[in-house]
């Protein structure tokens, strides 16, 4: 009895033992980029369905436009990403490169085969490394050209259906007084796509030996981009995020204002068709506008799903995926999405069936009415839609090619402003009057000396291109290539925490022998652990990886790699810096910066601390007034200025500039690369003043008023009380207000971040032509956007030695001038 | 001194334009954030809400964790202020008044990570928060910052100006240290406290980059970085963003407007280090 009692136990014990080493099953983690809630709860509720059919439970996390690129890289970083992924359309080769992804051919070849049948064929084309598919597509979009039917008919115009028909368009319009918007990012790369390839050149191509070839000197492709930047900037177009603007723009009748043509992606209809239903009838949509003499082609945007290899749940996945492509899945997506009140839009699946017969009666349904033409519209599209092949190196290049539109676009902006004023015009006008046919001559040379500009630029930056990429190329063969196919073995070796690891138990022990060996040591050892914890966390957290930044800024290591991958480079990450031009033009934005912040900001700040401390009343409401910034987080700020700074006619600044007469044209604040450093002074101008106002002003409060009381007494007047004490008085604060800003002026980011867009713009730089592109956003562009931790940790020891150098040499300078 | 007449007058009047610019994006922020949709869509400039609606403020909770971030926000600063209030005085008392080998030299070398700028150490930083597994947890942007050498300055600065006498006459009473910390340099120490703690969770409820670079999932996100990413999760929709952007400012505001004397005084002491 006793001993069967002992072995129930035994039995009980190893059960109990085995079912709690046993984890519960884990759901499939899903993440989703998204710029809609909405969509979360929609995946939530295909996911309900597909864990009722299969037992699978799928957990959904959105991720945010602008940065989900550095989410993802982050997980695959840190061992930790999700099964499966939704990212942007370059998400798959650029995970796949470094070997975060699973190539579906080789894994799933049937399911793979089943999906790739499904889509319309070239749309996983850049999905491709060689022969290996990193992923799929899953919801497009792309543009659609809005147009004002009754406006139209009045003016006796027609849709546009090829671009010399839409180039007539828009000047007839405008001639008419009214304008014209080209509602998205238009200077990526992407968005040259658009004009380049109807004519089937793609930005490289790839020759016979393997080299790759930059077609940026292709006559057709420079046409296309003279065309796409006539476009753009021989036009009164914004080219400014309008937000909700935009329905009443396009929803306006009066000349001067109205905006009845509008190139947008295809979510604005059902936006229209939500918030002005007065409208309907008045307006229609045609697809993007056929390249004279080119093939019909539509850039396509929008999302691809992708497996990561670190997944343990990859069979799962692949039929989530699968699940997510079938037809009761996709109908319920396509409806969900079309029920959403003011944010409903077209769902565009790459599916064939959605578009063709198979789907006849689903359309039919007469909740689906009002979208049916909107679908008829994008079933023409659908079919036509193209992207360009990826290769390594891509993102720089894209980057030049970005940079160069933008510059070419300043000067555009320069060029027609200088007509305009040789006329005695404004932009505006001269938009007009060549509307009107006056003045073609002009507009004629303008297109002209544009065709030979572009011509002339690229052919600079084209072979540049060429290099980086064959660079790119071979370093991928000769590196990456092979890591991937060798990854678990080096995932087996050393790690930062190791090499971390191993310096703070040596210092420790060194530290602690000390203090064991010395007897009086020995008897304070109360004293030790009271200072402990700072010098601990800064040993941890400060000396060590100080020291590894410096060890980093000699190797090449990319951080979703294993460390053990990184190779000693020696000193190239530093010359690159230098002589790649990068760290220079950092050097010298942040130069402006420093030098467009602190003087001004000093200025102001004196002033109004002297206004506060001149004995006013109601002093607590000013300091109150002047010190509000002081506790706000810039970024909210940064988010008020940015609307504050809309380049359109509503934004604030341009509507109190042009309503005090004080320009004739808007100004294209974020926009311009002219004017984007200004914003961002400005805005750090606004949010500093309120410090350094605070320690003027403490420092006035120290200066015994029987000074300034003897001076008047001796006549003095107060500009020159203030000159003669005041400034004397404030050195202290003159030295800390000086050297704070140099260290923090040098080290700015969120601002330029915030103004940027960066968190909202998929692929959005450091502003226009990077002009925002300072020390700090450089680190975190090559630490965390192209992953070369190396070069990145280089700029950041340049950093750290300049704040250096200009802080001694302010103290210096600070002692001279105090001895004299 | 005084100042009369005209010049009086041209006092206030500058004082009144500095006020304008410093409130006018406050001004847009609350406005916009009570417009409704179709007001926003307007193709004209308005100066005010004309119907005024809360509906930005609906979409903002339904559309984003906005009072999950607050609390975030409210934890991450609250521990790592609770230890900085703890852990710098601790060190700057025995920094200021014990005597023991290597006082100097390591305070000296305390100070010395003063030199090195925050930004240096983003990449490694990063690349340690992965290896202890921290990526995605709020440890990196609390326990790095726990005992900072600013913070030890200031206290040793402080503690210095206690007189040595209360600290023996508790020595001869039988004190041990910890007890001498506890009961007479910390209660003594208030004003260093509030300095502290005011600047310290400033500093971690406005920090940005940090949390932008280590947390992946949005419950975990801080305010700033929800606010940050308010731009892309409600496109376009301005008065959305304007209704974060001023739940974000107004309460600190609030707090700022009721104890000004105090964070104004904590910030001006970081600025006078002699």
């Amino acid at each position: 009895m006793r001993r069967f009692a002992w072995t129930l136990f035994a039995l009980f014990f190893a059960w109990s033992l085995a079912t709690t080493g046993q984890a519960a099953p884990k759901p499939l983690s899903f993440w989703a980029v998204t710029g809609s809630v909405d969509d979360v709860a929609m995946f939530r509720q295909v996911a309900k369905d597909f864990t009722r059919k299969t037992g699978i439970e799928v957990q959904v996390t959105p991720l945010n436009w602008g940065n989900f690129q550095t989410k993802y890289f982050t997980a695959m970083a840190a061992g930790l990403p999700p099964d499966i992924g939704i990212t942007n359309l370059g998400g798959p080769f650029d995970y796949g490169a470094v070997g975060g992804l699973v190539d579906l051919r080789e894994a799933f070849p049937e399911e793979t085969a089943k999906l790739e049948a499904s889509y319309y064929p070239g749309v996983t084309n850049i999905f491709e490394i060689g022969k290996k598919l990193y992923g799929v597509p899953n919801d497009l979009s792309t543009a659609l050209v809005y147009y004002r039917t009754d406006i139209f008919q009045r003016l006796g115009l027609k849709p546009p259906r090829t671009w010399s028909e839409l180039d007539e368009v828009i000047l007839k319009l405008e001639g008419a007084g009214y304008h014209y918007e080209f509602g998205f990012p238009s200077r990526s790369q992407w968005a040259i796509t658009m004009y380049t390839l109807p004519f089937g050149i793609g930005a490289t191509s790839k020759g016979a030996n393997g080299h790759i070839r930059v077609n940026w000197l292709e006559p057709k492709y420079l046409d296309g981009v003279a065309q796409a930047l006539s476009f753009w900037y021989m036009h009164d177009s914004v080219g400014d995020d309008l937000g909700s603007r935009a329905v009443g723009l396009f929803a306006d009748d009066q000349k001067g204002r109205a905006m009845p043509l509008f190139i947008t992606l295809h979510g604005f209809y059902t936006q229209l068709q939500m918030l002005r239903p007065e409208l309907e009838g008045k307006y229609d949509i045609v697809p993007w506008p056929h390249a004279d003499g080119g093939k019909p082609y539509n850039v396509m945007g929008g999302t691809a799903a992708v497996i990561f290899r670190k997944s343990k749940m990859k069979k799962e996945a692949m039929q989530w995926l699968m699940y997510l492509n079938s037809t009761p899945a996709l109908q319920y997506m396509m409806k969900n999405r079309l029920d959403r009140g003011e944010s409903s839009a077209l769902s565009v699946p790459p599916n064939r069936e959605v578009w063709g017969p198979e789907w006849a009666d689903f359309w039919k349904d007469p909740a689906l009415a009002s979208t049916r033409h909107l679908k008829d519209v994008m079933a023409e599209v659908v079919p036509t839609f193209g992207s360009v092949q990826s290769e390594h190196g891509m993102a720089e290049v894209g980057r030049l090619e970005s940079n160069l539109l933008d510059q070419m676009g300043a000067w555009i902006r320069d060029e027609v402003t200088a007509i305009a004023s040789s006329k005695g015009l404004s932009r505006w006008d001269l938009f007009q009057a060549w509307g009107q046919g006056r003045y073609s001559n002009e507009r004629k040379d303008l297109l002209r000396r544009i065709r030979q500009r572009v011509a002339q630029q690229y052919g600079v930056i084209a072979p540049q291109a060429e290099s980086i990429l064959n660079k790119e190329a071979a370093r991928y063969e000769a590196r990456y290539g092979r890591i991937i196919e060798q990854l678990p073995e080096y995932e087996r070796r050393a790690d930062v925490m190791t090499v971390g690891k191993i310096v703070a138990a040596i210092l420790f022990l060194m530290g602690a022998a000390l203090v064991l060996v010395n007897k009086r040591a020995r008897e304070k050892w109360i004293s030790y652990v009271f200072v402990a914890a700072p010098l601990g966390l800064s040993l941890v957290f400060v000396f060590v990886p100080a020291l590894v930044a410096l060890y980093l800024s000699f190797t090449d290591y990319h951080p979703v790699l294993p460390l053990s991958t990184a190779r000693w480079v020696a000193g190239s990450n530093y010359v690159d810096a230098f002589v790649g031009g990068d760290l220079v033009s950092a050097l010298r934005r942040t130069a402006t910066y420093v030098l467009g912040t602190m003087p001004i900001g000093i200025l102001l700040a004196l002033t109004i601390a002297i206004l506060l401390n001149s004995g006013v009343r109601g002093e607590r409401f000013w300091r109150f007034l002047v010190f509000s910034p002081l506790v706000t987080s810039v970024v909210s700020i940064s988010l008020i200025f940015t609307q504050l700074y809309n380049s359109s006619t509503q934004g604030w600044l341009n509507a109190l500039i042009l309503g005090a007469g004080w320009a004739k044209d808007p100004v294209p604040f974020l926009r311009s690369e002219q004017t984007f450093m200004a914003c961002v002074i400005a805005l750090a101008v606004w949010h500093g003043l309120a410090f350094t106002t605070l320690i003027f002003l403490a420092g006035l409060q120290q200066i015994p008023r029987e000074l300034y009381e003897a001076a008047a007494v001796d006549g003095a007047s107060p500009a020159r009380r203030h000159r003669v004490i005041s400034l004397p008085g404030l050195k202290p604060q003159f030295i800390f207000v000086t050297v704070l800003g140099v260290i923090g002026g040098f080290q700015v980011f969120e601002p330029i971040y915030m103004l940027a867009h960066k968190s909202a713009e998929a692929g959005a730089k450091f502003g226009p032509n990077d002009s925002g592109m300072t020390m700090v956003p450089l680190i975190f562009h090559q630490g965390f956007e192209t992953y070369e931790m190396g070069k990145s940790a280089a700029v950041a020891y340049v950093l750290f030695a300049l704040i250096m150098i200009l802080t001694l040499i302010q103290f210096k300078l600070y002692r001279r001038g105090s001895s004299s | 001194m005084k100042i009369r007449g005209w010049s009086r007058a041209l006092v206030y009047l500058a004082l009144t334009i500095v006020a304008i610019v410093m409130a006018l994006p406050f001004y847009y922020m609350i406005v916009t954030s009570f417009k409704s949709s179709s007001e926003m869509a307007a193709p004209t400039v308005s100066l005010i809400a004309h119907e005024p609606t809360i509906d930005p403020f609906v979409k903002l909770f339904d559309g984003s964790l906005f009072w999950r971030s607050c609390l975030n926000s409210i934890v991450v600063a609250g521990l790592a202020t609770l230890g900085t209030v703890i852990l710098c005085p601790l060190a700057g008392y025995a920094f200021a008044k014990h005597t023991f080998p290597g006082r100097d030299a390591l305070f000296v070398t305390l100070l010395a990570t003063m030199m090195i700028p925050g930004t240096v150490l983003l990449v490694p930083g990063f690349l340690l928060a992965r290896d202890f597994g921290w990526l995605d947890t709020w440890l990196p942007l609390i326990v790095p910052g726990l005992a900072g050498a600013f913070g030890v300055f200031l206290a040793r600065q402080f503690i210095e100006k206690i007189p040595d006498s209360l600290i023996d006459v508790a020595r001869v009473d039988g004190l041990g240290e910890v007890r001498i910390f506890a009961n007479i340099i910390m209660p003594l120490s208030k004003p260093l406290v509030a300095t502290l703690g005011i600047l310290t969770f400033l500093g971690s409820w406005n920090s940005f980059i940090g949390p932008l670079l280590i947390l992946l999932d949005e419950r975990k996100f801080t305010l700033p970085l929800l606010i940050a990413m308010l731009q892309g999760r409600f496109p376009g929709n301005e008065n959305i963003q304007m209704a974060g952007a001023m739940l974000s400012i107004l309460p600190v505001l609030v707090l700022f407007f009721m104890f000004q004397r105090q964070i104004v005084e904590s910030l001006a002491s970081s600025g006078l280090k002699e």
